[in-house]
């Protein structure tokens, strides 16, 4: 009985990419046994690829022959501990006693089968699947979880960035309401020297060198960001201030000395340097002070953009000029080396020329037509090279004749006495015909 | 008898006409039994099966083991001689 018609077989197995040949009664047990190998092959690389695509691929290559298979363990009709147990005695005696008529064959063929298919265990097909498609589908909603997640990370730091830049170029120094504090004040501490007065005092200067640093840090930023206003030294004159302060700030004037010495001997950073006459020497009293300079000073974004840019082009263009120089070098040694292997293969090439004269004026003394079995140099070097060449391949044709020398064992070198003349003279020493390797 | 090698090199050098199918390389008295109770009486029956399988050698042997219980070598000399006859005759 056949459980699979020949031709639901052969489109079975075409549905795997594989074309039978002729299905009959000797090869279709063949081609059932392959069609079942593909199909648990399908299964195990079905299993092992857990997303819904592959799956669903996988699941229209294994749903015919998958009905295939149920369609043949239904057929069969025996009960299952039965054929267990048939299938425990056949194989113990299934090598000795070969009889071979067709009914054994099909028998044997439904216990293979059956073996298939408990191994593939069909019952439990559905849980693996909708576990399978359950786990797919918890993957995307965590992917999609995560990848939401990373865009609003992303924006924050964005926003965070931006945030930060312009704190730190726009948002300093903005102490701009000193000036009503000191309105409010109408305390006289003039001389006293209790801890209030002494804190006040301690106040009115911060504000005062708040003021000078922020005078001071726009000079200097002025300075180092296009000089609109024409100053020549970031360094600003003791003088220039305080008229600067006389001008705008007249109440702070007279604790400008204090708070320079508070500056001067106070260990922490005011922002503010001290300069005195001589650049180089440390400042130590108030008197030899006699400019002030910033060290912070105020740029804008495009400016210390600007600086940074070129500063870092700067830098890397040492670096970068070294390379060219290396590329360049580079560039000039392929060029060196392609035309050392030009020279190379057209001293090859005249080498085999000049072989190939000799021979044949070796063989043409040996048929009588010359008149000495061995040939000039020179002589083959005109007959090789047109006139025009000649000066051009000197130092190539010198080359052949060095490598011939050393390297040709066929061809000897001697000095003859030609019509007068000497002469080197190449001679052809394989007498017989063997056939060249070229 | 002949031995395998021999035989190989015997059915090779011509065309196999009606030559008993214990004549094919591997194919002993024991296995040639079995192939012609099962109706390969003839050598060029089992080549009619070689060409059917598309001569294909995993297909071949496997249905040489299934016919007659020929073992591994026995199935690769058999393969073996009617390859290359077809490759000079076919």
């Amino acid at each position: 009985m056949a459980y699979l018609s020949d031709e639901e077989l052969r489109r079975q197995l075409k549905s795997f990419g594989f074309c039978p040949g002729p299905i009959s009664d000797s090869t279709r047990k063949l081609y059932q046994n392959k069609l079942q190998k593909l199909c648990s092959e399908e299964r195990s690389k079905a299993r092992s690829y857990w997303t819904p695509r592959a799956q669903k691929q996988a699941f229209n290559h294994t749903e015919q022959p998958y009905d295939s298979l149920r369609q043949v363990r239904a057929n069969s009709s025996s009960p299952l501990h039965r054929t267990r147990s048939r299938i425990r005695t056949r194989t113990r005696t299934r090598t000795p006693s070969f009889q071979g008529d067709s009914d054994e064959s099909e028998e044997e063929y439904e216990q293979q089968s059956w073996r298939y298919t408990t191994n593939t265990e069909p019952l439990r097909r559905p849980d693996w699947q909708e576990r399978c498609q359950n786990a797919a589908r918890r993957n995307v909603f965590l992917e999609r979880q995560l990848s939401r997640c990373l865009v609003a990370c992303t924006i924050g730091l964005a926003v965070l960035l931006v945030w930060l830049v312009y704190v730190k170029t726009v948002g300093l120094g903005q102490s701009g309401d000193v000036n009503k504090n000191i309105q409010l004040l109408a305390v006289d501490c003039k001389g006293k020297k209790d801890s209030f007065c002494a804190a006040e005092e301690n106040r009115l200067q911060m504000q005062l060198l708040s003021k000078l640093y922020n005078f001071l840090a726009e000079v200097a930023g002025d300075l180092l960001c296009g000089n609109p206003s024409k100053l020549k030294n970031k360094c600003v004159c003791l003088d220039d201030i305080k008229t600067y302060f006389s001008v705008f700030y007249p109440e702070y004037l007279d604790r400008m000395d204090d708070s320079l010495l508070t500056v001067l001997q106070s260990r922490k950073d005011f922002g503010i340097r001290l300069v005195g006459e001589d650049v180089n020497t440390p400042v130590t009293a108030v008197e030899e002070i006699h400019c002030l300079e910033s060290t912070h000073p105020y740029m804008s974004l495009w400016c210390r953009l600007q600086r940074a840019v070129v500063i870092v082009v700067s830098r890397l263009f040492i670096f970068m000029l070294a390379l060219l120089v290396l590329w360049g070098v580079l560039v000039l040694l392929r060029y060196r080396w392609k035309k050392l292997e030009e020279e190379d293969q057209a001293m090859y090439e005249l080498v085999r020329k000049i072989i190939g004269a000799v021979r044949d004026h070796y063989k043409d003394w040996d048929q009588g037509l010359e008149p000495i079995p061995y040939v000039p140099i020179p002589h083959i070097r005109d007959t090789l090279i047109p006139p025009q060449n000649r000066r051009r391949m000197r130092g190539i044709w010198d080359k052949a004749v060095e490598f011939l020398a050393s390297n040709e064992s066929r061809i000897r070198t001697e000095t003859h006495r030609i019509a007068g003349e000497d002469f080197l003279v190449w001679r052809w020493t394989q007498p017989s015909e063997i056939s060249d390797s070229s | 008898m002949s031995s395998t090698s021999q035989k190989h090199k015997e059915f090779v050098a011509e065309p196999m006409g009606e030559k008993a199918v214990m004549a094919l390389a591997g194919i002993g008295e024991v296995l040639g039994k079995r192939l012609e109770e099962k109706g390969f009486d003839k050598a060029y029956v089992v080549l009619g099966q070689f060409l059917v399988l598309k001569k294909d050698e995993d297909f071949f042997r496997e249905w040489l083991k299934d016919t007659c219980g020929a073992n591994a070598k026995q199935q690769f000399d058999c393969y073996s001689c009617l390859k290359e006859w077809c490759d000079s005759f076919l």
